[in-house]
């Protein structure tokens, strides 16, 4: 197990090798920089400032640079816009925020939707079934920037239960509208798959096996169907970070919380580099290690796959 | 008359499909004793599992139960769920086919035993594991302390049965239900789950209901036979009638389609003609040191190493022109990775295959032994699989033909494939139709039509009849046997199925772990068996006669099939020159002749 | 004399003769498709909305560019009582009506006017001027409203349509060819090959890969070449296409090495196939079926990424248009002008809904578990 966690994670440096080589790389050959655009610096000023950010170098040296502050100093650099900050000082205040917000809505939809899934496979082909499904057909048809400000003109301009955005220091008034939005979706995709899943394992011979030594019905669920008809959900939770991620940059952007998806739209906006390049590594860092997560979670729930 | 203890009374099962209704069972009606064996035989779809399942209540949600079960006077048709849960697994219990995926893969098989007795006894976790560590001793599971901690994947499939058996039996049943309890088991594991049953039930007087496809297994365990088709009993008595005076056509042509492991020759079928002067005879393929290790990859150490799977490990003979060599060997013995090492079909490949004296297959590659293939062709174990779905029959029949020959006109095709069709038994208006609209045998006699269709002189059948019903694997042997008669192909017969092996093939090979431990003369290795495990191996397996049955005394084997990766395996028979280490180089016993043209693989005294 | 037929066409020359018909596995799954009410009713209401992005530009008088001065953010014309414009009582209750009402009065008497001067009686056309029908004011109702800019929501959401499915369907079809090429081989050459080419799979799945597309069409926006509007739209078909392949390569690297462990492809090879042959003929019939059903969710959630990205402002740019863009603008103006976030998202969740309905739908009829 130890040696297979290792393996992973010595598999995991050229991947991220590679994602900051490939996002470096892009955003210095295009074309405008950080520093267009506004009013014309005088052209001693702008050989300053680019000489400060290692911006007159060659496009490889800077990456060398960069690299070696990451590995050296832990350092992501200055913020090109933020003038008064560091990435790694903004990655710490927007951080937070998005766990917060993605740890609530992972929750949810693993809950919700794992309930929703195993109570429509038990009731196959009944009404309970086909709505809960057809609830799911929404949840997946219909975008979190659609669901989001829906839900707002319902919940917080009609009805006015709860605040239209604004990140209210975390209240939990504050935060329901974005959780919920931003598990919807996961909450379909999770109770379909559910569903299939357990559909599955209450055919499976082990199942007529449990009933046949008299189990109750409660019993046969919990028992013998639950865990093996969960397993593909457990593989299902690395698609379902990167799902999240994509997710949070909308959800941040409407209802204006300072997370770090938001940083990243504007970051990539404004030609932000190094700030984007921040939160791209966290972002690929936290979606490697919770894939590795997933993974040994499934090798300890199924006694079948070898560790290796 | 002891009282019954199952008394079924005009019991119908129907299921809704898709397709209209199926109507499984058709007023079944019979009783089982107290501690009675009782054989239930029938082909494939005969609904002789769903009669119980409906007794029991575990018929899928699509399935529909009316009549009468009394269990014990009981009546368990339309009887409330929760009656019937307090019968299940205490009081009635029932043993599944496949045991790997009939034990829930997650629980380890020791709480999967406590758990029935927690359910039905009133006792506690600490009692109840004590009698589930007793019930596996009971059903003779070495070490069984360290097997209750373990989960079923890592146990073998006669251990995974006898838990099996074991749970069934923990809460002492009146009434086992065994559904065709062995059918995924070898050979020697299969004796040994059976002589566990009879011996368990016969101390406990459980009754059984043994559903079976197998005439031996049935004659070698039943008091009476309940013989069934389509949903219906033709014909029921006490064992010894149905065997030896049977009055319904079905019955016979039951009991004629059965090979027999003790009379290969049956009146009324091909009689395989004798290959005379064997020596003489021009060799087909001179098979010589063929290996083929597969690398697998093992757990431990930071990245891991790799171990070779000696599937095939070193073997040798010849095969004449128009000679049937039987390969016979249980699950894992590489009967199936050396037809493919000659078929070159599999790598990474070692040794020779040299061909009518002149060409080593093995070194023949690319579009050269493209062409070569017309010579040797191969009919798979499952006669579905091995047509492409997509394909309708005759394009799959004419696929060799038009790639061997590309000059043949269409018209010439079509007709070479009609012919062909025609000579295996299908209707040549059928050209046109796709696999799934066809039965197994069927599909079975379009997979030899397209072996057949480029006149190879070398045709291996893997496993070609182990998945089809009794009637059918007679009808297919006759026919294989009739085509050898017509076209003077030779073959290699491969199957774990002793009898049918014996009844087509002139000579026979044994095959323990990837190495021949026995090859000999059809009759000569019947009568004559010289190596323990060829002993052991006809001794195992049960012959449809039940008078023979009760008075044969058996050679047992202990234990299952050792891991092909322990080294020390291979030296099972030969104890005496083992290297106690898994991983060390072994001694290599060789193989002697002990009488002209009867070769065994040095082994220990018997 | 008759040309030599190839292998697979004298195959078909042989079977097509007229013995009793056999019932193909597509035959089965079509007959399975049609019998899903849920898929059939889906394939007639996506046909129904393709036929109208085709049309668009002959449906309705008003072209999605063009701004009607006279009418800013009006709502649906069927929410304004034309009757009652100048019942007092009316304005005073439905101030935004009353002057939207007045506005398509306007609008019409102005075109009236012109047209007359133009084209009306005793009117001699000039150079140039084209006389179209009488104008009458119907032809200056705004069906579903207008947008802030005062253009016709109708119309642009038919353009949108245009937008929207075609970078469906075109970056799916990127994505299919990548991933085909690139599954198909890794699962047939199989091995080390095999084993490299999805490892660099793996890799690209590790990242939210939204993120990369992020990043091109920020970096890509001040370059001359990618301003033009159809070499802008040619680079969002590419970068999500080069995003969905990924799964594609999956798809199809699984089913192929699944087809060929099975002993129908063995059968061939032992026959002396060649490997061409066996690709053709056996393997490339049996990937089609749920390289299909993918391709049909595939579609879907390509539009979801353009519009994902059009709603943060990166998809289209104006006065083009796509769902994405208008569902953003709806979402901007939801508290005032509903109709503008109501109408795109609708016609957008409907969209959707179907290609998945017929998704579902085609895995069950294709489904081998089913037979």
């Amino acid at each position: 197990m130890l040696g297979y966690i290792v393996r992973r994670l010595l598999g995991a440096i050229p991947t991220l090798f590679i994602i900051v080589a490939a996002t470096f790389f892009m955003m210095r050959l295009a074309p405008g920089g950080p520093f267009d655009g506004e009013r014309r610096l005088p052209p001693e000023i702008e050989r300053n400032i680019k000489a400060a950010y290692n911006l007159d170098k060659p496009v490889y040296e800077q990456f060398g640079i960069y690299v070696g502050n990451i590995l050296t100093k832990g350092d992501f650099g200055p913020s090109f816009k933020n003038k008064d900050f560091s990435v790694s000082e903004l990655i710490m205040l927007g951080a937070p925020v998005s766990l917060k917000l993605g740890l609530m809505a992972m929750t949810l939809a693993v809950f919700i939707g794992s309930f929703l899934g195993v109570t429509a496979a038990l009731r196959q082909n009944t009404p309970t079934d086909y709505s809960v499904m057809s609830i799911a057909m929404v949840g997946i048809t219909i975008p979190t920037f659609v669901t989001a400000p829906f839900l707002t003109l319902i919940l917080g301009v009609y009805l006015g239960w709860l605040p239209v955005a604004g990140y209210g220091d975390g209240a939990a008034r504050n935060m329901i509208l974005p959780v919920v939005v931003l598990a919807l979706p996961q909450i379909a995709i999770i109770s379909r798959l559910v569903r299939g899943s357990m559909i599955e394992v209450l055919r499976s011979n082990f199942i007529r096996t449990a009933r046949a030594k008299g189990l109750t019905d409660a019993q046969v669920v919990w028992r013998h169907a639950l865990r093996a008809g969960l397993l593909p959900l457990v593989s299902y939770l690395g698609p379902a970070i990167a799902g999240l991620v994509t997710g949070s940059l909308v959800v941040e952007q409407i209802f204006g919380l300072p997370g770090i998806g938001r940083y990243f739209v504007q970051g990539a906006l404004n030609r932000d580099y190094t700030l984007v390049m921040g939160v791209v590594i966290l972002y690929a860092t936290l979606i490697i290690v919770l894939n590795l997560i997933a993974d040994v979670m499934y090798r300890v729930l199924d006694p079948r796959v070898r560790l290796g | 008359m002891p009282e019954p203890i199952l008394q079924i009374q005009d019991l119908n099962v129907r299921f809704k499909t898709p397709d209209g209704i199926v109507h499984a069972v058709k007023g079944a009606t019979f009783d089982i004793a107290k501690g009675e064996v009782v054989g239930v035989v029938g082909e494939s779809g005969s609904g002789k599992s769903q009669m119980f399942m409906a007794a029991v209540g575990l018929l899928s949600g699509n399935g529909e139960a009316t009549g009468s079960v009394k269990f014990k006077g009981q009546e368990l048709i339309g009887a409330p769920q929760k009656l019937l849960r307090t019968i299940r697994g205490s009081k009635a219990s029932v043993i599944f086919q496949d045991p790997l995926t009939s034990l829930t893969p997650h629980m380890k098989v020791g709480q999967q035993i406590v758990e029935i007795l927690t359910t039905h006894k009133n006792i506690g976790q600490a009692d109840a594991e004590r009698r589930a560590l007793d019930m596996l001793e009971l059903v003779r599971i070495p070490e069984a302390k360290r097997r209750m901690q373990q989960y079923p994947h890592e146990l073998s499939g006669g251990m995974r049965q006898r838990v099996m058996i074991a749970m069934a039996t923990a809460c002492d049943p009146d009434l086992l239900i065994a559904d065709e309890p062995t059918t995924a088991l070898d050979v020697t594991v299969q004796a040994q789950v059976l002589e566990i049953m009879r011996d368990l039930t016969r101390e406990l007087g459980t009754a059984i209901a043994l559903i079976s496809h197998d005439m031996g297994v049935i004659a070698s365990m039943c008091d009476r036979v309940q013989v069934m088709r389509y949903g219906e009993f033709v014909e029921a008595g006490p064992v010894d009638d149905i065997f030896y005076a049977p009055r319904h056509d079905y019955t016979r042509m039951l009991l004629d389609a059965v090979p027999r492991l003790d009379q290969p020759d049956k009146p009324g079928h091909p009689v395989l003609p004798p290959i005379e002067n064997w020596w003489e005879r021009e060799t087909l393929i001179d098979v010589q040191d063929v290996k083929v290790h597969f690398p697998i990859r093992m757990s431990g150490g930071l990245f891991g190493k790799t171990k070779p799977l000696k599937a095939v490990n070193g073997v040798s003979f010849e095969l004449k022109k128009g000679e049937t060599l039987g390969i016979v060997g249980e699950s894992g013995c590489g009967k199936s990775t050396l037809a493919r090492a000659v078929l070159q079909l599999v790598e990474p490949r070692q040794g020779a295959v040299v061909w009518l004296g002149k060409k080593d297959l093995m070194k023949t590659r690319g579009n050269e032994l493209r062409k070569m293939r017309r010579e040797f062709q191969i009919v798979f174990q499952d006669p579905l699989a091995s047509l492409d779905p997509r394909m309708p029959i005759g394009k799959s029949i004419a696929e060799p033909l038009i790639t061997q020959e590309p000059h043949l006109a269409a018209s010439e095709v079509r007709d070479r494939v009609k012919d062909m069709m025609k000579r295996v038994g299908l209707d040549p208006a059928w050209i046109n139709r796709y696999p799934h609209e066809f039965s197994g045998g069927q599909n079975q006699r379009v997979g030899i039509a397209r072996a057949m269709i480029v006149r190879p002189q070398l045709v291996i059948c893997d496993e070609a009849v182990s998945a089809l019903d009794v009637s059918i694997q007679r009808q297919i042997v006759d026919l294989l046997m009739k085509l050898q008669a017509e076209f003077g192909m030779s073959m290699m017969f491969i199957s774990h199925d002793l009898s049918v092996v014996r009844q087509i093939s002139h000579r026979i090979m044994v095959l323990y772990l990837g190495r021949i431990v026995e090859l000999a003369d059809r009759e000569e290795i019947y009568e004559n068996p010289l190596h323990p495990y060829t002993r052991g191996l006809i001794s195992a397996v049960p012959l449809p006669d039940p008078k023979l049955e009760r008075s044969r005394t058996r050679i047992k084997l202990h234990g299952d099939l050792p891991s092909p990766l322990d080294s020390r395996a291979a030296l099972t028979f030969l104890k005496s020159k083992v290297i106690d280490d898994p991983d060390a180089e072994q001694y290599v016993p060789q193989l002697v002749e002990a009488m002209p043209g009867h070769f065994v693989a040095e082994h220990d005294p018997v | 004399m008759a040309l030599p037929l190839s292998q697979d066409a004298k195959l078909e020359a042989m079977t097509a003769a007229q013995e009793v018909k056999g019932r193909s596995l597509w035959q089965d799954a079509r007959r399975r498709l049609f019998r899903n009410k849920a898929a059939v009713v889906s394939m007639i209401i996506l046909s129904i909305i393709v036929a109208l992005a085709i049309l668009a530009p002959s449906l309705s008088r008003h072209a999605y560019d063009a701004q009607d001065y006279n009418q800013v953010g009006c709502p649906p014309s069927w929410a304004i009582d034309m009757t009652k414009l100048d019942d007092l009582d009316y304005a005073d209750a439905n101030p935004e009506a009353a002057i939207c009402g007045q506005g398509i009065v306007m609008s019409f008497e102005t075109a009236l006017a012109d047209w007359e001067l133009a084209c009306g009686e005793g009117a001699s056309p000039g150079d140039g001027v084209v006389c179209g029908a009488k104008p009458t004011i119907d032809d200056f109702k705004h069906f579903l409203g207008t947008d802030a800019v005062g253009r016709d929501l109708w119309v642009r959401i038919l353009y949108g349509a245009r937008v929207s499915l075609s970078v469906g369907v075109v970056a799916t079809v990127v994505a299919l060819f990548i991933g085909v090429l690139y599954g198909a081989t890794a699962g047939y050459i199989g091995g080390r090959v095999d084993s490299v080419m999805m490892r660099f799979v793996d890799i690209m799945y590790a990242l939210p890969f939204i993120f990369f597309v992020i990043i091109l069409m920020t970096v890509t926006a001040d370059i001359p070449f990618f301003k033009d509007p159809f070499n802008r739209f040619i680079l969002i078909f590419a970068a999500i296409g080069a995003v969905e392949w990924l799964t594609m390569a999956r798809i199809v690297r699984g089913q192929t090495l699944s087809i060929r462990r099975k002993e129908f492809v063995e059968a061939a090879v032992a026959a002396g196939v060649s490997n061409r042959a066996i690709i053709v003929r056996h393997v490339i019939p049996n990937v089609i079926g749920p390289v299909i059903v993918f391709v049909t969710l595939t579609i879907p959630s390509i539009i979801l990424a353009e519009s994902f990205l059009s709603f943060l402002g990166l998809g289209v740019q104006e006065p083009m248009t796509s769902w994405g863009v208008l569902i953003s603008e709806g979402a901007n103006e939801m508290e005032t002008k509903p109709w503008m976030l109501i109408f795109p998202a609708l016609m957008m969740a409907v969209t959707l809904f179907c290609f998945n309905f017929i998704g579902d739908g085609l895995r069950d009829a294709l489904d081998p578990k089913d037979r």
